[in-house]
């Protein structure tokens, strides 16, 4: 079913963002770096690929700041920061998120109770 | 593997995807495909990819063409644009036709797109205007220092009706270029346009303008000098007649030829200086 089948697209379609804000919360993180920890998680990215688009929306939004540096072992990489208003961003969304996995827990029934 | 063949598989990929990015800004389709460039490079570098089967599995990863494409895509907020499937893959053949890329990326790849029967795409580059030589008898109207409408082009200049007219604006120029004519490209020697007829009143190639003047005020000076010397001679011929007449009296008897000698000039009155 064309739903089932989107379910995974739908879920990650507003959280993936802010698990990579979460990712360069503490650490500044280059382009390739954050692709890879993303693809070892099959639930959340359905390709590395189409991580870049993601960043770039989040630096044109102004929730990360990139620049390149130089590598000590290979090209250039472009490093990710969060921004002030990428934290702020993030930590709206953890709480929110508390709330709605309550909620959606409590109401499907997947609370663990 | 060698870099000719990794170049090739990595523009390849690159292509693959930027075919699908036409609908993107400009902006967001270079970063991207620099990302994904910058991305390959690096796992190149940091993972040691020594094969093509490792270089493939790291494109693999990064995901198809397609689904990079859709994500960004989505991530820009445009709707996913009907990808042309003559424009996908590799040499597809006929249906399509190969023009050079406008592309910023890197110059290398190449843009293919459909002739007919499949969507149009949001963007594609301004082609070159197509250089239409001239005709070798410009239609009235077409005259002048105006450049000639293109092909579809409306509008433009049109001189009002009235004599037709052979020579157009501007000062004339001289004929060392082949060309006669003042508008738009021209094949040499096209015919028409402004300036004066070669060969008629035009300046001498390579003459400077006053040098005319000074021969002719050469000449004609010297033709009056001519003049006053001839005129000069003939009143001193009149003069020394007259003088010669009055000298010679009736009475005095007339003397052989003979006897007039160089020896007895006849004295002549001072001639008059001119």
């Amino acid at each position: 079913m064309a739903d089932v089948a989107q379910l995974s697209t739908g879920l990650r379609r507003g959280t993936l963002e802010f698990c990579v804000l979460a990712m360069v919360e503490h650490e500044d993180r280059y382009g390739t770096e954050i692709v890879r920890r993303f693809g070892d998680e099959t639930h959340l990215a359905a390709s590395e690929g189409t991580l870049y688009p993601l960043l770039s929306r989040l630096r044109r939004v102004g929730w990360l700041d990139s620049k390149w540096s130089e590598s000590p072992s290979g090209p250039p990489r472009r490093y990710y920061a969060l921004t002030d208003s990428g934290r702020s961003a993030l930590e709206h969304f953890r709480t929110e998120w508390v709330s709605f996995r309550q909620t959606v827990d409590r109401l499907v029934g997947t609370g663990g109770e | 593997m060698s870099n000719d063949l990794y170049d090739a598989v990595v523009a390849e990929y690159l292509r693959e995807v930027e075919q699908r990015l036409h609908g993107l800004p400009v902006l967001q389709r270079r970063e991207l495909l620099g990302d994904l460039e910058a991305h390959i490079a690096t796992e190149r570098a940091e993972r040691g990819i020594s094969s093509e089967t490792e270089l493939l599995h790291v494109l693999e990863r990064l995901g198809t063409p397609a689904v990079v494409a859709a994500a960004a895509y989505e991530e820009a907020g445009l709707p996913l644009p009907p990808v042309p499937a003559a424009s996908v893959g590799s040499a597809s053949g006929s249906g399509s036709v190969t023009f050079a890329a406008s592309s910023r990326f890197t110059g290398r790849a190449e843009r293919t797109a459909p002739i007919v029967g499949t969507p149009v795409p949001a963007y594609v580059p301004p082609a070159p205007a197509p250089v239409i030589p001239p005709p070798d008898d410009p239609p009235v109207g077409r005259r002048g220092p105006f450049p000639p409408n293109g092909p579809g082009r409306p509008g433009g200049f049109v001189p009002p009706p009235g004599p037709r007219r052979t020579s157009g604006f501007g000062p004339p120029m001289p004929p060392t270029s082949g060309r006669s004519g003042g508008f738009g490209p021209q094949a040499p020697g096209r015919p028409g346009g402004f300036g004066s007829p070669a060969g008629f009143g035009s300046p001498v190639p390579g003459s400077r303008p006053g040098s005319t003047a000074w021969v002719r005020v050469l000449i004609a000076g010297a033709v009056l000098l001519a003049a006053i010397v001839a005129l000069g001679c003939l009143a001193g011929a009149f003069l020394f007649r007259g003088a010669e007449s009055d000298s010679v009296s009736p009475a005095v008897p007339a003397q052989p030829i003979a006897s007039i000698g160089p020896a007895d000039p006849p004295t002549l009155p001072p001639l008059p200086t001119p």
